[in-house]
């Protein structure tokens, strides 16, 4: 625990400074544009990672996108649903079916 | 490593070689012109897929990726003024200019051959500097070592974005990260909490995707819908003949000088190179008062300066195992990875890879010329694709890209947690190089330190005292601190 230490001790150091300077002048992190938006997309990325190992590739892709891309502000419910489709479709056919490189699979299915 | 040049060719002709010299820098052109991916995020999308390729076509695969999307920037910032990478934000101030008066094909001419030419005049710096910079570096023993090490963290942090507190903040969380794990010297774990999956420390790969392309989305979305920006009339690359450069090469060359000599210097980046460049441009070209309305010197500056730093980058991160900016601690990250431990010795040890990567640099900036002519044609259109499309795409490959490499959920989650951890630390000004060069640099760091202290029986002092290499590299290391909080001072002082 030699060496964490000290890198701990002089992180310590330093968030000192940073408290000082920060008290002295105040700094604006900028607004946030969507709260709604930054925390959907934040939190279906989240879950997504999750899901992978467990409900395999195929499904969680297609539902994170379908999550994502109207919060990111596309709108047309049709280019939505075939990007959120074609894109991990793609992806699972190339990487499945051509390379030989298996991705999880989902428990409903050994396709994808 | 002339010896090894026969073998690095072989390599580099194979078909493995030919692939990803091709490939490499078709993606690059492609992701750079994007505008919001830039070259880091590029990179780091890529990564993943080069673990399972040998060393050689693995780092040259990303060299390519690397030097095709610092050009892939200008084609963005040239049809719709917004720079696809930070470095073509200079490019903008004369390439847009130029595009909307009706010379959108030659202002790209203008912008490829100016960065072929700072691309190739990198290389040879490149292929000179670095082995004679490895040769002085061959001696060094662990205390020299860890006092190179020591300057070359300072020297990222010290010229970090923003606050240098945050750089110097955010690179102790990178080497205490790195601490997670096994003990270098005594074997025990740390910070595992009987957690078999940290046993051996977090995985670079999920951290590096986590905090550069995760948070990139993360605050992209935290930011305003951006709408598709209008492109200007385009048929295609027009290169400038040889009269159009008479008085104009002069320019060039400083430019291309301006490039090298701040790539080497680590921390500096290519978008500064591009601004000092264009300034330096602008104040002595006998064409100043055009600049900023579409004069070609205003782009020759710009993209010769950033084009010029990708080899110089390179130096002190292949002769020294320091990264000159995030892009370059990315590699170092991927030598890592493949196994090669960076530092002083990697051009000695690694011979026929060095010549192989050096070469390969050559020639991918050879194709610059070609592929950037045939593919600027079909990058136009991808201009106006919806930034929403490529943040959803990039999530997805980025988790596709971590399960590919080792099949272990457990990565995923790493990188989820450090897209969080990465979009909250930058939204309060943290860089985030520093954290990934502090993970990959930080077990070097230990370890030469832990190995110096037993040669001297405990002291710390006699690190300097008996070893005149590492005092003035632990010296110049203070300096390098010391500098900005100099100017920081300096510049309180003129407001009062």
């Amino acid at each position: 625990m030699f060496f964490p230490r000290i890198i701990l001790i002089l992180w310590i150091g330093l968030n000192v400074i940073a408290l000082l300077q920060t008290l002295l002048k105040p700094e604006d992190a900028g607004g946030i544009a969507s709260w709604v938006r930054i925390s959907v997309v934040v939190l279906a990325a989240l879950i997504y990672v999750n899901l992978i190992g467990s409900e395999g590739f195929f499904i969680p892709s297609v539902i994170f996108a379908l999550i994502c891309l109207p919060a990111l502000g596309i709108r047309s419910p049709a280019i939505v649903a075939v990007f959120a489709v074609a894109v991990p479709g793609a992806l699972v056919l190339l990487f499945n079916h051509s390379l030989g490189m298996p991705l999880p699979t989902s428990r409903f299915t050994h396709l994808f | 490593m002339l010896s090894a040049l026969p073998d690095a060719i072989g390599i580099l002709l194979s078909f493995e070689g030919l692939s990803v010299l091709v490939l490499g820098t078709v993606l690059g052109i492609v992701l750079g012109a994007m505008p919001g991916i830039g070259s880091t995020v590029a990179v780091a999308i890529v990564l993943p897929f080069t673990l399972t390729m040998s060393q050689a076509p693995a780092i040259i695969l990303l060299l390519a990726v690397y030097a095709g999307s610092v050009y892939g920037g200008s084609i963005a910032a040239i049809l719709i003024n917004t720079p696809g990478t930070p470095q073509s934000a200079a490019t903008c101030l004369d390439g847009y200019p130029m595009a909307k008066r009706g010379d959108a094909g030659l202002a790209l001419g203008w912008a490829t051959i100016a960065s072929v030419i700072g691309g190739l005049a990198s290389a040879v710096v490149l292929i000179f500097a670095a082995p004679q910079l490895a040769a002085v570096a061959l001696e060094f023993g662990p205390i020299e070592t860890f006092a190179l090490i020591l300057l070359g963290m300072t020297c990222i942090v010290s010229v970090s974005t923003g606050s240098v507190v945050k750089g110097l903040m955010a690179g102790m969380i990178g080497i205490f990260l790195s601490t997670v794990g096994g003990d270098p010297i005594l074997g025990e774990m740390r910070f595992t909490f009987d957690n078999w999956q940290l046993f051996a420390g977090f995985n670079l790969l999920a951290v590096v995707i986590g905090v550069f392309a995760l948070s990139e989305v993360f605050v992209r979305a935290s930011a305003p819908v951006s709408k598709v920006s209008e492109l200007v009339a385009f048929k295609g690359i027009v290169l400038p003949g040889w009269s159009l450069w008479k008085g104009r090469l002069r320019n060039l060359g400083k430019s291309v000088l301006i490039g090298n000599v701040i790539g080497v210097l680590p921390g500096t980046g290519a978008a500064t190179a591009a601004f000092i460049s264009y300034a330096e441009g602008r104040r002595s070209s006998p064409n100043r008062e055009r600049f900023g309305k579409g004069e070609p010197d205003g782009i020759v500056s710009s993209e010769a300066a950033n084009n010029a730093v990708t080899g110089g980058a390179l130096v002190p991160t292949m002769a020294l195992g320091i990264p000159g900016d995030a892009i370059t601690a990315v590699m170092l990250a991927t030598l890592t990875l493949h196994g090669i431990t960076p530092g002083p010795k990697l051009v000695d040890d690694n011979p026929t890879l060095i010549a192989a990567i050096f070469a390969g640099f050559f020639i991918i900036n050879l194709l610059l010329l070609p592929l950037g002519m045939l593919l600027s044609r079909v990058a136009a259109p991808i201009l106006r694709v919806r930034e929403a499309f490529m943040m959803t795409a990039i999530v997805i490959l980025c988790a596709l890209g971590i399960y590919f490499v080792r099949g272990n959920p457990f990565d995923l989650l790493v990188m989820g947690g450090a897209g969080l951890v990465g979009f909250l630390l930058r939204r309060q000004g943290f860089p985030m190089a520093p954290l990934v060069i502090g993970m990959v640099l930080g077990p070097t760091l230990e370890l030469t330190l832990r190995q110096g202290l037993i040669l001297t029986d405990g002291s710390f002092l006699a690190f300097f005292t008996g070893h005149p290499i590492a005092l003035v590299l632990a010296l110049a290391a203070l300096l390098a601190l010391s500098l900005p909080l100099l100017r920081v001072l300096r510049a309180g002082k003129t407001h009062e």
